[in-house]
């Protein structure tokens, strides 16, 4: 292939600053061999080099008293070192940005069982119609039992979905189920991460889509309560609810209409989510929900992977809730909800105990899975019992917690030492 | 069975006192002062900033900060240290940054290099001094400016090119 002299411009310029590998610059040096001026134009570039370093240890030189002044203040006593109050205040200010991505990640484990409400080819009664036929549905999710709980914005587009989150205004999360990638943008920071969300994540997020249709099936079988007329904002509304086994669903719609005004979706002993202020059919500009990295945006290189959420994930993160929040107690529950409330919490812990940002990442990530791991115990019909608050981590003793997957005969029964144990019989 | 054990996340070496702090003035000085004259696009501003920033970064450092993390953080302080230098500045008076006169000294090539570095957007200014005040070392700046190594050298490559560019139109002039 042959370029034209900009082309190797660049790599002159990548030569200079030393960024040219073997192979581009064995193939700079052909062409310069046939190019006089790209050889004038690299010998221009070397003489700036040369220039640049000059210039550099100029201003080195130049600044060479300053240096050393400052030296001599700092050892006048002039200048105190301040070690009390300021203490972790560089830690509080500095990487704000850093972890925000993982909390990202953290909230979308929340979200594990729902989106597939609003995907899914599933046919259902005249209420979910809009839904399941809507090229493109907006919404507001509502998370958590609490007033004041999450509020998610989603704009869907098959598969792909944007999300904002209203406790962490400046990030977006753009998801693709089908390739089970996710992209975080950080919206402040002008930085993009891809978070690998396939296996356990998908996986969930499938067996909800079965059980959507199972739900619909049973409802179209007649188990369903028709809840009648209400009033919900004003609007007079109509209402379902179906129950299959630990889900439930409710879904209110205008009585006129049918315009869906409030979906309550529930599973195991998981937290409620509404979904409001739908609107189907919007025109959505496709960059909204386009996976690629936008103009202006850096790609931060780090090692995301949700798809393999375990047990190990789950015990860890015991001990890192128990280790950063509780002065080595366990808290007094867990699950979404709590993860939810507590994750701001939980990174300024991570901030304030001098944690490297790879660290950070690390245990975040745990959490993360964690709480997919313990989503899917719910999803896959799994029976568990959490035990330990007010336990002290480091309790061999004390049970802390306990699952039974679904057709197995033993426990696994997590200590609070954080030792895993099987057991034949329920603790 | 599978026993999980708890694993110490905490264990850095530290900066202990005075002597250390000393060190890293040395160490890091040229690299404070780079982000500074990236930004401000003036030595003597440039340096006031780079030794308030050296020596706050002495008063608010606690016993605890560890090696690893000062660089980053110092270089964060001095960046706010300058941003607040501009808005000052800017309160204060329009811009008037100090130059020496061009008839005297068009023949320097130094000079057009400085007025030169100066033109190129901050962007790239900022990471072009800190590679040549950092031992040429991209993948650091990469850490300190908290972007990709691919787009401090697609960064560099840009400041090179620009950066000839204005040095023929200061000659050809």
């Amino acid at each position: 292939m042959s370029y034209d002299c900009d082309h190797y411009k660049d790599l002159i310029a990548d030569l200079v600053t030393g960024a040219l590998d073997e192979t581009q610059s064995s193939i700079l040096d052909e062409h310069l061999r046939d190019c006089e001026k790209c050889q004038g134009y690299k010998e221009a570039l070397e003489q700036e080099d040369k220039l640049l370093s000059q210039y550099v240890d100029m201003i080195n030189d130049k600044t060479k008293d300053s240096r050393q002044k400052l030296i001599d203040k700092i050892n006048s006593n002039q200048y105190k070192q301040n070690n009390n109050s300021l203490k972790w205040r560089y830690i509080m200010k500095s990487p704000v940005t850093k972890f925000s991505a993982v909390a990202a990640v953290i909230l979308i484990a929340l979200s594990v069982g729902v989106i597939p409400l609003l995907t899914g080819s599933v046919t259902f009664a005249k209420v979910v119609q809009p839904i399941l036929d809507a090229k493109t549905v907006i919404l507001d999710m509502n998370i958590g039992s609490g007033q004041d709980g999450l509020v998610m914005h989603e704009v869907v587009v098959d598969s792909r979905i944007r999300r904002t989150l209203s406790n962490m205004p400046n990030l977006v999360q753009v998801l693709d189920l089908d390739s089970g990638k996710m992209l975080v943008l950080d919206e402040e920071a002008r930085t993009a991460v891809y978070v690998e969300i396939q296996g356990t994540v998908q996986e969930g997020t499938k067996h909800y889509v079965k059980f959507l249709r199972q739900l619909i099936r049973n409802v179209q079988g007649g188990e369903v309560d028709d809840l009648g007329k209400d009033v919900i904002d004003g609007r007079e509304v109509i209402g379902y609810h179906g129950k299959n086994n630990e889900e439930e669903v409710t879904i209110w719609a205008d009585a006129k209409t049918l315009h869906p005004v409030l979906v309550e979706v529930k599973i195991g002993k998981g937290f409620p989510t509404k979904l409001r202020n739908f609107k189907f059919n919007e025109p959505v500009d496709k960059a909204l929900v386009s996976l690629d990295v936008p103009d202006g945006y850096t790609l931060k290189e780090q090692n995301m992977d949700m798809s393999n959420a375990t047990e190990d994930d789950f015990v860890q993160s015991l001990g890192i809730w128990a280790e950063m929040l509780y002065d080595n107690t366990f808290p007094e529950e867990i699950g979404s909800e709590m993860t939810m409330k507590m994750m701001p919490r939980l990174v300024e812990a991570l901030k304030l105990k001098n944690v490297t940002e790879q660290q950070g990442v690390e245990m975040s990530m745990k959490v993360a899975r964690s709480m997919v791991f313990h989503q899917m115990l719910d999803v896959r019909g799994a029976k568990w019992n959490y035990s330990g608050g007010g336990v002290k981590l480091g309790d061999a003793e004390t049970i802390v917690f306990w699952y039974q997957p679904k057709d197995s005969q033993a426990y696994r029964v997590v200590y609070g030492d954080l030792s895993v144990k099987d057991s034949d019989t329920q603790p | 069975m599978n026993n999980c054990s708890k694993q110490p996340y905490i264990n850095r070496p530290e900066i202990n006192d005075r002597a250390d702090y000393e060190s890293l003035v040395t160490k890091y000085y040229a690299q404070v002062l780079a982000v500074c004259l990236g930004i401000l696009n003036n030595i003597h501003d440039a340096e006031d900033v780079a030794q308030e920033a050296m020596l706050k970064g002495y008063q608010k450092m606690s016993s605890r900060i560890q090696q690893e993390q000062f660089r980053p953080w110092i270089l964060r302080v001095a960046r706010n240290l300058c941003i607040d230098h501009l808005r000052k500045k800017k309160r204060r008076q329009p811009v008037v940054e100090e130059q020496s006169t061009p008839s005297q000294q068009d023949a320097d090539t130094m000079y057009d290099l400085q007025q030169a570095i100066g033109q190129l957007d901050k962007e790239l200014r900022v990471p072009l001094l800190m590679y040549y005040f950092d031992g040429r070392n991209a993948r650091n700046i990469a850490e300190n400016l908290n972007v990709s190594h691919a787009s401090v050298c697609q960064r560099l490559r840009k400041a090179r090119r620009q950066l000839h560019d204005l040095m023929v139109e200061r000659t050809e002039k």
